[in-house]
């Protein structure tokens, strides 16, 4: 009864960190795409690795939530998708490039994802 | 199931209440996305069906991506309850096909015809095959322009008869969303302004709705949007974000197939329209006969006569004795002759190398005279393998004529 107990505690504790991450990563979405086509436009499966590359393995984005995320700010005009043939042939893939509107949505997320965290930092007495 | 089918029934459900042409662009964003997932798999070591069970796995349960996209995609409410009203009242049964369909009017001719001479004129791409009966039969790429429609039409496009230019038969016309326009030419014998045919005469005559595939691939060739045309037997289409697929007659039991399921889907053909004189398309060709786009501008031919036009390309599989297809026309300018294995030819001429082990895949050294270029249709057409079909294959090349100095014919 102790081990099962022990697990289930271990499984909300570690779902409970899980979704925090989630809930972080899901109200930050769109700030973290902005920026991940900042540079350059990308498409579905490059974004996926390249969100995991770029936070070490931190945030592991699902396409469940990636190509709804991907067309909500393409209707939102922030980024436009363009279907390109790859080298390896096959079907074209969509890809995402950020446009002029999107820049400047990316800068006003960007300063206050920064205001809000210094906000927050401060709170914690780490700043 | 088969992978095809898995994915897409895995489409299907990611794509659930979705409509019209979005659908089929979030069909056509996810089939891009997991092809790339499979080929990284496969690249990896795994074999089709595993990488592909790999990549939707990895992609996540279609219900979860369904439902983010229904959210930013679904009908405004009132637009809904319109269209549900108006299909309540409609008794039309309406069958609409979406995602990859299939023409299956890839036409059967008759085996005793199965030559080069009747298949040179009208047929994009014919390939000996052997039967569940065990007898042979000629495969083409004929399709029926009532098979067409009923795949596009069903997608949002519209089909009307035109008047030609050239011609005094009418053009088949589709007209795609966005207004982009897919024009046919029906004539089988295509001469300007004369000696034209309609219908098409195929194995029986009788068929007033046969279309040599080569038209319906060349009018591809003609459209802004981008379009590919892949495989062989079963070539699938893609123009914009809408795809199908031909179907053959009847599929070959055995190794009478020119190439296996793997292969065919590594099989492109692809048009290069020639944008100015001189202008060839040319490149290194690993593995196989292969063209790259980049390297158009940097690669100039100066044919003969100094016009430029369509060179079609043939490649048969020596042991089996059958060819993947032939371009002749009868508006050939210049045969260009080409040399098995050899590294030379003559100034102004191009060079074909082939690889030198037969056992897999060469020109067919009988019929170096289909080698041709064209200067009617100021395109160049190679059958591209995007893919390593022979790792033994030396480089597979055509090289352009301003870098030839040698002049040598062996047997000459």
């Amino acid at each position: 009864v102790k081990k099962h107990a022990t697990r289930a505690l271990k499984n909300i504790v570690l779902k409970g960190i899980h979704m925090i991450d989630a809930n972080l990563m899901k109200g930050n979405l769109d700030l973290i795409l902005l920026a991940i086509l900042e540079p350059s436009e990308m498409y579905g499966l490059e974004i996926t690795k390249e969100v995991l590359e770029r936070t070490d393995g931190y945030f592991a984005l699902k396409e469940g939530t990636l190509y709804p995320a991907l067309h909500r700010l393409e209707k939102a005009g922030f980024i436009a998708g363009t279907f390109k043939y790859l080298p390896r042939g096959g079907s074209p893939v969509k890809f995402y490039a950020l446009t002029s509107t999107g820049s400047k949505e990316l800068e006003t997320r960007r300063q206050a994802f920064h205001n809000f965290t210094h906000a927050v930092q401060s709170l914690l007495g780490e700043s | 199931m088969k992978p095809q089918s898995k994915l897409e029934k895995y489409l299907k459900q990611a794509s659930r209440g979705i409509w019209g042409k979005k659908k089929l662009e979030v069909i056509s964003e996810l089939r891009g996305n997991i092809e790339s997932r499979v080929w990284m798999l496969e690249q990896q070591g795994f074999d089709g069906l595993k990488a592909l069970e790999m990549a939707l796995d990895e992609l996540g349960k279609p219900s979860e991506i369904n439902a983010g996209m229904v959210k930013v995609h679904a009908m405004p409410k009132m637009f809904k309850a319109f269209v549900v009203a108006a299909m309540l009242s409609s008794l039309a049964l309406v069958n609409v096909n979406l995602g990859t369909a299939q023409v299956t009017g890839a036409s059967e001719l008759p085996v005793d015809q199965c030559s080069i001479s009747i298949f040179s004129d009208n047929s994009m791409g014919v390939t000996l095959m052997q039967k569940a009966d065990k007898s042979t039969a000629c495969i083409g790429f004929w399709f029926k322009i009532s098979d067409l429609r009923n795949v596009l039409e069903p997608l949002g496009v519209t089909y009307d008869r035109q008047p030609s230019r050239v011609s005094p038969i009418q053009n088949h016309v589709f007209t795609f969303p966005d207004n982009h326009k897919l024009v046919i030419n029906p004539a089988a014998t295509f001469q300007m302004g004369k000696n034209v045919s309609d219908p098409i005469k195929t194995n029986d005559g009788s068929d007033a709705d046969n279309i040599p595939g080569k038209h319906l691939f060349s009018a591809i060739s003609e459209m802004i949007v981008p379009t590919k045309i892949e495989g062989f037997e079963t070539p699938k289409i893609t123009i914009g974000s809408i795809s199908f697929t031909f179907g053959t007659a009847e599929k070959p039991i055995n190794a009478l197939s020119l190439y296996s399921q793997v292969f065919q889907k590594n099989i492109l053909w692809q048009y290069f329209p020639i944008k100015s004189a001189n202008e060839l398309l040319v490149s290194n060709t690993p593995g196989g006969l292969q063209f790259d786009n980049a390297a158009k501008y940097n690669h100039y031919l100066k044919v003969k006569d100094s016009k430029v036009g369509s060179i079609y390309v043939m490649v048969y599989r020596s042991q089996l004795n059958y060819f993947t297809s032939d371009f002749p026309s009868k508006t050939v300018i210049e045969p260009y002759k080409s040399v098995d294995a050899s590294p030379v030819f003559k100034t102004g001429y191009l060079i074909y190398r082939t690889p030198m082990n037969k056992l897999e895949y060469a020109t067919n050294p009988e019929k170096l005279e289909q080698f041709k270029a064209n200067s009617e249709t100021g395109k160049v057409m190679l059958m591209r393998f995007n893919g390593t079909l022979n790792n033994n294959a030396k480089s597979f090349e055509i090289v352009p004529a301003n870098q030839i100095t040698e002049v040598k014919h062996p047997g000459r």
